[in-house]
């Protein structure tokens, strides 16, 4: 016992020792180092730590750490929501919002369709198990990850890049419609209504999350408005975030959806935005980690199929990409501006994808979910190893970065 | 929004949340989740609700807890209380760091012979007297009966050396709220942190002999003291090593402190639990102890033996509000309310004894130390708080004692329950009164 204890302590110094020195003093190619600046290295912390090697984090402490898990799910999609004020992303040409939306919509339908077909056969789940599976893929998909272009972005200096800016625009934006497709997804599965009429309890229940986040989002403004002080807006901003996520779990919805709508209520409404955002970004990495370590501590592999099915939602993401920037370029009215291959700047999937998929974990069950949990981990590993490289590809290409 | 609105916004969300869908297959798994947001909100609310009429926060949580909890209005059930319980740990384990971390050697110092004097001078007075009184109301606790004088000696030492007991946890965790530095703070913290020390030695020392006193066939049970005190032996050099780990961390890394706290705090709360199955399993003992001495130690050498102290201080400070709320309104959850039903006399009995006698040894102490007078006046106000160690002392004295540990339980179980309830208002006036506190009940912190 206090050998594990040890080893564990040791594992946790390494890693964060070695997770600082990579900033400071090693130069490692661009996908490793967006693996450290994304964290992903505490996934395997997580994976070392769980059930299939020391086992320290074992089922029954993961459930004991649900509270936390489901903290740093919701604290996610405030930080993300808190990120849409209206006002910002208005500054820019409508046809760009229309190019982010069209792109996201068209990446998850490549993801979503042969996946729903796949899963419905390969595994017995109900129909329905296997659309929100599906979904959840396709939502994680359209994400994009907006660290590996601020990392590229930093290291050549491109304040006034074009089409750098516009692909960082994406990258801040596409997983919202992701997110309502996963808000969706939820609800799609509830057969009981809301309101005792037997018509589309699907979209009962999604008025329902929409309801909810709207309400904790006025509490939450309510509570931080007048007279809080620092250490309240603490109590306040986990207090929310907890019962949100707390409620939306035990009702079968998305915590990760209705936490986004609180945020986006609040970075719309006057009031102390500011205070709660710059909380959230204190907050954001100490959640972050620990829920990376909570996710890869609950991943198992599930069955065989699972990586041929990594490997195919990896091509598939790749083609949705690619033919979501083309098509969305054209039909967006931007595309002759815009080099071809936009989705080549797209590719790194980041921690929103990873937390879609954590969203869907502790409702799913049986192989399928372990599979679908593998599937988006697997992928968000590899595509923020080749993602900084592609989009740097294409920004030489378009002459933004020498080459 | 005024805070009791939004308090009752939060109680109709709940209310809505857990009894309005009656028809919906809902995931049960959550509900930790969804009482840990309520609790921490409407705890937190409830505190300050409360503390315009002067009360404590720490106070208004533990009573939150308690009406919300599943002795009163049952928004908490107790599985939910119990599912909970590795959040608490994790809780208890930030807050001894925190009280470990305040201990300054060099402010400490000059009040060594305070501090010496009054836990010297307190476990004098009370453990004789509170004894001496259940000797006395021997007609109030029914369940010893027609049982032997030596019998009533035995429960007497074992109420005396509860009587010991404090709460390092409620001190700091008032001292936090103040925002109180001086002398005096650090006198009463000090005594109480050792007190919990020298407590669970005296403790193992009365239930030894309390044993042949029952069953005068038996010998000393020496082998229980010698697991005691390796107990604390192993809790303080676990806390040394894990100290030395946080310095070393803070030296050559600092970034993402608060996960490495958090990670450091689940390894004590693994290591106790090993540990207290390891004892339970094999010497039938468990003190629930470790967490706190390895903690507090491991503050405290942080704080007086590496370059961090204010580091640690600092990133401690910044999320202590959250971890009090929540541990103490759990706090107020698991309290047997219940159990005042049919001891209240007693109970009160016990704490309006123990309180004197308190008092009494603090004063005499303070004055033979030579404190001010005021110090003297007040210093019996900050010892009251008894909960963590003393519960889990009450379910050792019911499984040593099986005839009549579980009635005698009850009783210590609803003398705690006041001295929760009392003792943060009355180490807040003491704090207040001696001018050590920088921010007075019913003010919010800026």
């Amino acid at each position: 016992m206090l050998k594990l204890t040890v080893g564990v302590a040791i594992l946790l110094i390494v890693a964060l020792i070695g997770h600082r020195q990579t900033f400071t003093r090693l130069r490692l190619p661009a996908g490793a180092r967006l693996l450290f600046l994304t964290g992903t290295e505490f996934i395997l912390i997580g994976v070392a730590l769980g059930d299939e090697l020391i086992g320290l984090l074992d089922e029954p402490t993961i459930r004991a750490l649900t509270p936390l898990f489901s903290l740093g799910l919701g604290a996610i999609g405030l930080i993300f929501g808190l990120g849409l004020d209206l006002r910002n992303i208005r500054r820019f040409p409508t046809r760009y919002f229309r190019l982010t939306v069209i792109q996201s919509v068209l990446t998850m339908a490549v993801v979503f369709v042969p996946f729903w077909f796949a899963l419905s056969r390969l595994f017995d789940a109900s129909n329905s198990a296997a659309l929100l599976a599906a979904l959840v893929l396709a939502a994680s998909a359209g994400c994009t990850a907006q660290t590996s272009l601020a990392m590229i972005h930093h290291e050549f200096d491109l304040r006034d890049a074009r089409l750098m800016g516009l692909l960082r625009y994406v990258s801040s934006l596409d997983a919202v419609v992701g997110l309502f497709a996963l808000g969706l997804a939820f609800c799609l599965v509830h057969e009981a209504p809301v309101l005792g009429l037997a018509v589309l309890p699907g979209l009962q229940w999604y008025l329902l999350s929409l309801f909810l986040g709207a309400a904790m989002g006025f509490l939450l403004h309510g509570l931080t408005r007048l007279r809080c002080s620092e250490d309240e807006l603490v109590v306040f901003v986990i207090g929310t975030v907890l019962l949100s996520s707390g409620i939306a779990l035990y009702f079968k919805l998305s915590p990760l959806f209705i936490n986004a709508i609180m945020g986006m209520l609040i970075a719309n409404l006057p009031g102390s935005k500011d205070r709660i955002f710059g909380l959230s970004v204190r907050l954001e990495r100490p959640f972050y980690i620990v829920f990376l370590i909570l996710a890869g501590a609950i991943w198992r592999p599930g069955s065989a199929w699972a990586l041929p099915l990594a490997a195919l939602y990896l091509l598939l993401r790749l083609a949705g990409k690619l033919v979501g920037g083309f098509a969305a370029a054209r039909a967006s009215g931007a595309g002759e501006e815009l080099p071809d291959g936009l989705g080549l700047g797209l590719i790194a999937q980041g921690g929103m994808a990873v937390a879609m998929v954590m969203n869907y974990y502790p409702l799913g069950s049986g192989a399928m979910t372990d599979v679908v949990v593998t599937i988006v981990l697997v992928g968000v590993i590899l595509n923020e190893l080749v993602g900084p490289s592609l989009a740097m590809l294409l920004l030489r290409r378009a002459g933004e970065i020498p080459r | 929004m005024s805070r009791a609105f939004a308090l009752a916004l939060v109680l109709l969300l709940m209310v809505l949340a857990r009894f309005s869908f009656v028809d919906v297959a809902t995931f049960d798994d959550a509900l930790p989740t969804l009482t840990f947001g309520f609790l921490m909100l409407a705890a937190y609310l409830s505190g300050d609700v409360l503390a315009r009429f002067k009360i404590p926060k720490i106070t208004g949580y533990i009573v939150a807890g308690i009406l919300l909890g599943p002795e009163a209005s049952n928004f908490v059930t107790a599985e939910t209380v119990s599912g909970l319980k590795l959040i608490d740990d994790l809780a208890l384990s930030f807050i001894a760091l925190a009280a470990g971390g305040e201990l300054r050697l060099a402010e400490l110092r000059p009040r060594a012979k305070s501090v010496m004097s009054i836990l010297l001078l307190t476990i004098v007075f009370v453990f004789p007297g509170v004894a001496a009184f259940v000797v006395v109301a021997r007609p109030l606790l029914p369940f010893l009966g027609a049982n032997s004088s030596s019998e009533l000696f035995a429960v007497a030492g074992i109420v005396g050396a509860f009587a010991l007991a404090r709460s390092p946890s409620s001190a700091i965790a008032i001292i936090s709220e103040c925002r109180a530095r001086g002398p005096f703070t650090d006198t009463t913290l000090g005594v109480t942190v050792v007190m919990d020390l020298v407590v669970i030695m005296i403790f193992a020392v009365v239930i030894s002999f309390a044993l042949v006193l029952v069953d005068p066939a038996a010998s000393a049970d020496y082998a229980f003291l010698l697991v005691v005190a390796a107990e604390i032996v192993t809790s303080v050099a676990v806390g040394i090593a894990v100290g030395g780990i946080i310095s070393f961390y803070i030296r050559v890394v600092k970034a993402d402190l608060p996960v490495f706290i958090l990670g450091i705090a689940f390894m004590i709360a693994f290591f106790s639990k090993q540990l207290g199955m390891f004892l339970e399993e094999f010497y039938g003992l468990s003190l629930h102890l470790e967490p706190m001495l390895i903690s507090v130690t491991a503050g405290f050498w942080v704080q007086n033996f590496s370059q961090g102290g204010s580091t640690f201080m600092d990133r401690i400070g910044r999320s202590s509000l959250p971890i009090y709320v929540i541990f103490f309104s759990l706090t107020g959850a698991a309290l047997e309310i219940g159990a005042l039903r049919h001891t209240w006399l007693i109970a009160c009995l016990l704490v309006v004894v123990r309180f004197a006698m308190i008092w009494i040894g603090s004063y005499a102490g303070a004055a033979l130390a030579g404190d001010p007078p005021a110090f003297r006046r007040l210093a019996g106000l900050g010892y009251v708080t008894q909960a963590g160690v003393s519960l889990g002392l009450a379910g050792i004295v019911v499984r040593r004692f099986p005839e009549w540990g579980g009635a005698l339980a009850t009783v210590i179980v609803a003398a705690i329950t006041i001295n929760q309830l009392i003792g943060p208002v009355l180490l807040e006036y003491a704090l207040t009164a001696v001018g050590e506190a920088r921010i007075r009940p019913g003010r919010r912190s800026s």
